[in-house]
């Protein structure tokens, strides 16, 4: 009964997806929606660093951008699709978050937050200076429109379709993982590192194992972005736009996949939506977002729990509290 | 052979010596008390047991084999667990999500069954479920298992850490002072508790403060002060050696009482 009505709310979800861009005329609503699902998947490459295993990673941007830039050499010096293109960012920027893991996570703490910040900056000089690979400042253009086989995805329609199969497939992944084993391995560490070990996690192992996992999501956002713009600009992967990543989780919710989802979602057309407010907006994003935090610590997705708990006290039969326990 | 055999401990604190080359025997399947009063080091050396501090000197041998200065997580995969006297929840799961986190090192499945979901993944899964439920009843925590951990009484989320240690199937299973916050009705459950995961054939060392826990449970009690062992015997021996009354059991009105 209640697998039954759960796969039923996924095939309305599903369905809502599918027919969103039908309703759909303006071409930048259709791209906003594609940044958005490229800033959920990194919001969710983030919650499986920050919001499960408690590292603050001050480079979600840096990663994507070496996503980016990655497909986006790929693709145009070596001529390879848009799937080969993938495959290969990722796995550089799982090489990538590797290689800056192993050293700054074993340092932890404030430091390692401060360390991602300096990684993010030097990537970004290197985006900006390495010509002959990167485009220097001009940026790197001439990336062709994404094919998968036969498919084209040359409208910003056609590629939600794309953006959208690879969310759900990141989707999945970050669920698998929050609901398994690993998981609950992450969220011991952010519990406590030393009861963690103390149950036989070998901690580091597994702050690396979620560092480098968090990176695979940045480098499949970087290449749906780079093949969305079809061109790739140093001055895109900043630290305020790392910084705002870090805001979706939290306003999302850490280490919830709905929250995150929402989360990015809202912080991508909200800028859109208080357009009208013109100078005034930053304050009113920024007071909105303090409330938030103030008030709502779990994030959005801590208001639906509080529901679901409330529903459940007011069922629960008074007599279950009392003969449990001797307490 | 003893389990646990710890030979001229010492650990360092800059100048201070927190332990100063105690010996400490556990045999297989007895209670050991381990007590004194506070600062005598009784912690520092469950911290050495556990891998949590390096070793400053002696050896600590379990099964016959060398564990001092191993890394935390390796000692637990040789089936040594524990609780902290500061309790160490992890507050973001539930009850039976913390339990279920001491199977981990028992666990199987890779990174691929976990990406993959399995059907090996599913059925380990669903087997640590029904194990996590055994070990909750076994502690009597059962019917909270899908609270949050944190939103338990400080009574219960101590016996929580106990079950979520069990969970690691310990030969030696270190509870540091498990009945500290406890009012008397849960140091009643926490005794019943003890006695039957001691019956189930694990070895414990309890460092208590509170003297009747130790006193109903331990069958050879060592005691500390200022980081050296100045007594170790049955719960008799120890009611009725001077230093230990002088060192402890004199000082307080209520431990008084209890000897």
């Amino acid at each position: 009964m209640r697998f039954k009505r759960s796969y039923l709310w996924y095939l309305i979800g599903l369905v809502a997806l599918l027919v969103l861009p039908q309703v759909i005329s303006s071409p930048y609503t259709m791209f906003l929606l594609n940044m958005a699902v490229i800033y959920i998947i990194l919001a969710l490459g983030l919650n499986v660093v920050f919001g499960m295993t408690g590292m603050l990673n001050l480079a979600s941007l840096a990663f994507s951008g070496i996503g980016a830039y990655t497909s986006g050499v790929l693709a145009v010096r070596f001529g390879l699709p848009f799937p080969l293109a993938l495959i290969g960012a990722v796995l550089v920027t799982m090489a990538f978050g590797l290689v800056i893991g192993l050293p700054t996570i074993r340092i932890g703490g404030h430091y390692l937050a401060f360390m991602t910040i300096a990684f993010g900056e030097i990537m970004r000089l290197i985006f900006q200076n390495w010509t002959p690979v990167t485009g220097g400042a001009i940026g790197l253009s001439g990336i062709k429109y994404a094919t998968i086989g036969p498919l084209v995805f040359k409208t910003h329609w056609s590629y939600y379709y794309l953006s959208v199969t690879l969310l759900l497939i990141m989707v999945y992944i970050a669920n698998r993982v929050r609901v398994s084993k690993l998981g609950r391995a992450f969220e011991a560490v952010r519990g406590s590192e030393v009861a963690a070990r103390a149950l036989g996690i070998n901690t580091y192992y597994h702050k690396v194992l979620a560092f480098v996992l968090g990176a695979a999501f940045g480098g499949v956002a970087g290449t749906l972005y780079a093949f969305l713009m079809r061109y790739v600009d140093p001055g895109t992967f900043t630290f305020e736009d790392s910084a705002r990543v870090l805001t979706m989780v939290m306003v999302g919710g850490r280490g919830s996949i709905a929250g995150v989802v929402v989360g990015a979602f809202l912080l991508t057309f909200l800028p859109e939506w208080l357009r009208f407010l013109k100078d005034y907006y930053m304050a009113i994003y920024g007071l909105g977002i303090l409330l938030i935090v103030l008030f709502l610590p779990g994030g959005v997705a801590s208001l639906w729990d509080k529901v679901r708990a409330r529903l459940a006290a007011s069922r629960r039969s008074p007599a279950v509290q009392t003969s449990a326990g001797k307490g | 052979m003893a389990l646990l055999e710890v030979n001229q401990a010492v650990k360092r604190f800059g100048g201070l010596v927190a332990v100063n080359k105690v010996d400490l025997t556990i045999e297989k399947g007895e209670i050991r008390g381990l007590i004194g009063p506070n600062g005598s080091g009784k912690s520092t050396m469950v911290n050495l047991i556990s891998g949590v501090y390096r070793n400053d000197g002696g050896s600590i041998k379990l099964d016959g084999r060398e564990i001092a200065n191993l890394p935390a997580h390796t000692i637990a995969n040789l089936r040594v667990s524990r609780t902290f006297q500061t309790i160490r929840l992890f507050g973001t799961l539930s009850v039976q999500e913390n339990v279920m986190v001491g199977f981990y090192a028992r666990s199987k499945s890779n990174l691929a069954d976990v990406i993959l979901n399995s059907p090996r993944l599913v059925k380990e899964e669903a087997g640590l479920r029904k194990r996590a439920e055994e070990l909750l009843d076994l502690v009597e925590l059962k019917p909270f298992k899908d609270q949050p951990g944190k939103s338990l009484t400080l009574g219960r989320q101590r016996v929580l850490e106990i079950a979520r240690a069990l969970a690691a199937e310990p030969k030696l299973l270190i509870l540091d002072e498990p009945a500290a916050g406890m009012n008397p009705s849960e140091k009643e459950w926490l005794v019943d508790v003890i006695r039957r995961i001691s019956q189930s054939g694990v070895s414990i060392l309890l460092i208590e403060h509170h003297m009747p826990v130790v006193m109903a449970l331990a069958e050879h009690i060592a005691v500390m002060n200022f980081g050296v062992k100045i007594a170790d015997g049955t719960p008799e021996e120890i009611r009725q050696n001077d230093a230990v009354i002088e060192a402890y059991l004199g000082r307080r009105e209520d431990d008084v009482a209890v000897g």
